[in-house]
């Protein structure tokens, strides 16, 4: 017997999602459908009362892969992404990947469900941060490349903006010196300790070239301004620099925005843990 | 009406949206290779092969077959491919308790697919998502070898 109360359109194309979310208020997008039932163990799942499928549409599901940059699909499953191989994929997203759930999860999740979920940000939320990843999003009547810093912000959505979903995900493939992946939380699952913390590093003879930390969890940050103010620094430092940064760190987060809390200790262990791999 | 190819006959099925795969399995088709565990992906009793990747069926909407071919372990059995698999499997004395059959079956065969000389930390990796209690990793690691081994030696014979 069919459900009334949920109505599911399938998505052929990209023109097709955009007309449907200009046509049809607070309808869901849907694609690998994980975040759905994980959050659900009763005899059927709850669906919004309109849900629009993605599975189905080639331009997200496609990979593509130039000299500078690999570029996903949002559609594209966590299983496709790791079947690229260490080679194509920054070692930072591939352990972050590698890490999430099992691989019967991981062949129906998708990258673009992975960083669009809602409340706890989820495993590769961190390392595309600090890969500076970018996001096509588009809006009913267009379609931009935005970072991801950008579209996303730890105070929710707002209200006033126009539906948008995104399409693509572009990734730098650019070399790191140190790449660091860190899960918080139960492995395999997900729950309200889950975090994840991202470190990347590249040196230049004896100089600190580029560095890029990120952490998300039920909130996600990535400073560039702290980020600068290590870059160009002699290596090795000393413990007694990384004690110093480590302070300059804990003023530079100012306390109201990170309230002193498990996840506000762990971002300084891990920033201490990574800094430690540059002495 | 969803359409969807079940163990190579195309099928339609009228439904809520929202009911797990894994109870139109067993409810609608009688297939009861498919068991019913956590519910939420993590014990592997359920697993199915969709469109060639193992999965498990009680975390897929049914809306989401949709044109999708499913698999289950009675018609695997029926397969060439699974000759190698329960070859291996009783050569290394693994266990088949009958609840986590499903997944144990179809992982090691989606692990063979991608290679034929799969390394112990692949097993144990295509494995992570299969809460077995009757067999221990190191059985499954030596059968999933013997299994590559037959494999191996059945596609040089091909």
């Amino acid at each position: 017997m069919l459900n009334k109360l949920t109505e599911v359109t399938y998505a052929q194309s990209i023109a097709e999602v955009q007309t449907t979310l200009k046509n049809v208020t607070g309808i869901t997008l849907a694609a690998g459908c994980t975040e759905i039932a994980r959050r659900q163990t009763g005899r059927n799942l709850h669906l919004p009362s309109e849900v629009l499928a993605l599975g189905r549409i080639p331009e997200l599901c496609s990979i593509s892969k130039t000299e500078r940059y690999v570029e996903f699909g949002a559609a594209v499953t966590l299983d496709a992404i790791l079947q690229l191989g260490r080679k194509n994929v920054p070692d930072v997203l591939y352990d972050a990947i590698k890490g999430i759930a099992n691989p019967g999860i991981r062949a129906l999740a998708t990258i673009g469900g992975n960083i669009s979920a809602k409340g706890q940000r989820l495993s590769a939320f961190a390392p595309l941060l600090a890969l500076d990843a970018r996001l096509e999003i588009r809006t009913p009547g267009e379609a931009s490349w935005i970072p991801m810093s950008r579209y996303f912000s730890n105070e929710g959505r707002e209200a006033s903006r126009e539906p948008d979903f995104i399409s693509k995900i572009r990734i730098p493939t650019e070399l790191w010196d140190v790449s660091i992946y860190q899960r918080l939380g139960a492995e395999g699952i997900v729950t309200t300790g889950t975090a994840s913390f991202a470190f990347l590093a590249k040196f230049q003879k004896n100089i600190l070239a580029d560095l890029r930390i990120a952490f998300a969890g039920k909130f996600f940050f990535r400073k560039k301004e702290f980020e600068n103010l290590l870059i160009g620094r002699s290596l090795p430092l000393s413990m007694r620099d990384i004690m110093i940064i480590k302070e300059k760190a804990e003023l530079f987060f100012e306390e109201s925005y990170f309230p002193p809390s498990l996840e506000r200790s762990c971002i300084f262990n891990l920033l201490e843990e990574g800094l430690k791999t540059l002495t | 009406m969803i359409p969807f190819e079940l163990d190579g006959d195309l099928m339609f099925i009228d439904s809520n949206p929202g009911e797990r795969l894994l109870h139109i399995l067993r409810n609608r088709y009688s297939k009861f290779s498919a068991k019913e565990g956590c519910l939420s992906g993590r014990c592997g009793s359920c697993t199915v092969l969709m469109n060639g990747s193992p999965v498990p069926s009680c975390m897929i909407p049914v809306f989401q077959i949709r044109g999708a071919s499913i698999i289950t372990l009675e018609y695997f059995k029926t397969m060439v491919d699974y000759r190698d698999i329960e070859e291996g499997f009783a050569s290394a004395k693994v266990e088949m308790c009958g609840y986590c059959d499903a997944g144990k079956i179809l992982h090691a065969h989606a692990l063979l697919e991608k290679t034929l000389r799969p390394t112990s930390e692949e097993i144990r990796e295509c494995f992570a998502g299969n809460a077995c209690r009757c067999t221990s990793i190191e059985d499954l690691i030596a059968g999933v070898k013997t299994a590559a081994v037959l494999r191996r030696k059945r596609k040089n014979a091909q």
